[in-house]
């Protein structure tokens, strides 16, 4: 089989097996499946890129950095690391390129998990790609004995890790897109965000947009640092620890997809917006309360509140963040975190008796709300009569979680 | 620092083994002055540990953080462990507002006139 045409067509279909198989796995966790299999299809074409830069570089090695300062380095170990963080940062580039352009034009992303989900998909189409040539070198080069093994750790492990590293990129990249209303909550929530507020000195820039920028860089470094510890994993041939290393992984994006901050859906509805029944004032208060109250680990109080005031301005997203970081605080027992918790135990305490329990302890949970009047008619005392008893039938404050 | 002013009365109680007090707040709860103010409140429940009543009055109350209302949550729980309770009157619709979001006024009573607060108050309840 000499034929090269033919080769490359047999490890494309090779190479789409597993990637198939990773896609229908992706697939059941989402929705919006035909955009995905766009962005994987766009980021087969990641690689293009790579390769364009590594001829030019055989062409012109004047301008090779890497091998500028591997020249003048001896150890042959750091030369590794170098090779491999320089690999890990031009494919983690071009791996999330397509995605985040198509994002700004389009706004494809709506949720935090969904920007997981679409750099999987993305990271995906590279690993297909890459596969493709990887199939085709070592069958040219060693024969079929030698590929089966590569065939099977690629198609499991290593394009496993390039969706993991891309994942987390993704997550970051997710978060910094919503950072106007996280940085907003970590206002309430008293962080200071020193450092933010600096480089946004620095650069001359808000603190939303030295936020998102900083958090972009983080993303990258993350993905970056994890892909250059696999690639030398790898080139130390310590597969258990590859193994070891992707599982690990694994579960950590894992749980940061379980997580119900991840669903919220942060994108700004201008239908929704300004349509509180609550005047801002008083609604600062109620939002510095939830602040003061996360940080005390109140968190059936903080849902609990944040229901109430969701039905007062059902489009205010900090309010929305609050809440779903108390229902993952809370619900903090799947077996994702149990893991993560037994492998970084944190000293978090139980929370303190809440407004919630002490309500249903008194029999008063059910109790309706008094009839507040609207805005417009503050400022005046108003006649309020005391709540009548709860009957069964009447409305139950359920936790939507 | 904003101006507030915390104001203490007797109230005669018939109610055995129970005081009750009316206390009145006048002015802005705030950052500068939350503390300050909070620490009369847990200076009477101090010194009045088990069955006491007190009636808050709301009238002069223009403004209140989210810290006094923690302190609030805070004089409520304790005033309940001891068999006490808090009624509170004429309380301003902003202030209504919020204790209603927050969930306060599933646990405190709120009424429109200070007799009416007192009325309620001085009820004998399953707790004293």
């Amino acid at each position: 089989m000499d034929n090269p045409i033919i080769l490359y067509i047999i490890s494309g279909i090779l190479a789409l097996i597993p990637a198939a198989i990773w896609l229908s796995i992706i697939f059941q966790r989402t929705k919006r499946r035909g955009l995905q299999v766009l962005i994987f299809v766009g980021s087969i074409f990641s690689v293009v890129p790579v390769f364009v830069l590594q001829y030019f570089l055989e062409l012109f090695p004047q301008f090779d950095v890497l091998k500028f300062l591997e020249s003048g380095i001896q150890d042959q170990n750091i030369n590794f690391i170098l090779l491999f963080i320089s690999v890990g940062i031009v494919e983690e580039i071009v791996k999330q390129f397509l995605l985040r352009f198509v994002d700004r034009r389009y706004l494809l992303i709506q949720t935090i998990n969904e920007s997981i989900q679409f750099s999987l998909v993305a990271a995906l189409g590279f690993a297909f790609a890459e596969n493709i040539f990887y199939i085709y070198s070592i069958y040219s080069q060693f024969g079929i004995q030698q590929l089966f093994v590569t065939y099977l750790f690629r198609s499991v492990f290593t394009t496993c890790a390039h969706m993991i590293f891309s994942g987390f990129f993704g997550y970051y990249y997710g978060i910094a897109k919503f950072s106007l209303n996280i940085v907003e909550q970590s206002r309430w929530l008293g962080k200071k965000q020193r450092f933010t507020r600096f480089i946004g000195n620095l650069f001359s820039i808000s603190s939303y947009e030295a936020y998102k920028q900083l958090i972009i860089l983080r993303g990258l470094a993350t993905a970056i640092i994890l892909h250059a510890s696999f690639n030398l994993l790898l080139q130390f041939n310590q597969i258990l620890l590859v193994a070891l290393f992707v599982l690990a992984s694994y579960f950590i994006l894992r749980h940061l997809l379980s997580q119900k901050t991840g669903r919220l859906i942060l994108i700004s509805d201008e239908d929704n917006q300004n349509r509180s029944t609550m005047a801002k004032k008083d609604e600062e208060v109620v939002i510095e309360l939830l602040g003061m109250w996360t940080k005390e680990k109140k968190y059936v109080d903080v849902i609990h509140i944040c229901q109430r005031l969701l039905e007062r301005d059902p489009g205010n997203k900090v309010v929305m963040l609050f809440k779903a970081q108390a229902v993952d605080k809370l619900k903090g027992d799947d077996i994702y975190s149990k893991l993560l918790k037994n492998l970084f135990p944190s000293n978090e305490t139980k929370e303190e008796k809440s407004l919630a329990k002490i309500a249903k302890e008194k029999g008063v949970a059910n109790k309706p709300p008094m009839e507040i009047p609207k805005p417009d008619e503050q400022q005046t005392t108003v006649v309020i009569s005391p709540a009548p008893t709860p009957k069964p039938e009447e409305k139950v404050f359920k936790l939507d979680i | 620092m904003t101006q507030a002013t915390i104001t203490i009365e007797d109230i005669p109680a018939s109610l055995q083994g129970t005081v009750a007090k009316l206390v009145k707040f006048v002015g802005q709860l705030d950052e500068s002055n939350v503390d300050e103010k909070a620490k009369t409140i847990y200076a009477l429940i101090e010194q009045n540990p088990k069955n006491l009543l007190l009636l808050f009055d709301f009238e002069g109350l223009e403004y209140m953080n989210s810290k006094s209302i923690g302190y609030l949550t805070d004089w409520y729980g304790k005033l309940t462990e001891g068999g006490g309770k808090i009624v509170i009157a004429k309380a301003k619709s902003n202030i209504l507002d919020i204790l209603q979001v927050v969930g306060l006024t599933q646990l405190i009573n709120c009424y429109p006139t200070a007799d009416e607060a007192k009325f309620a108050l001085l009820q004998p309840t399953a707790t004293n």
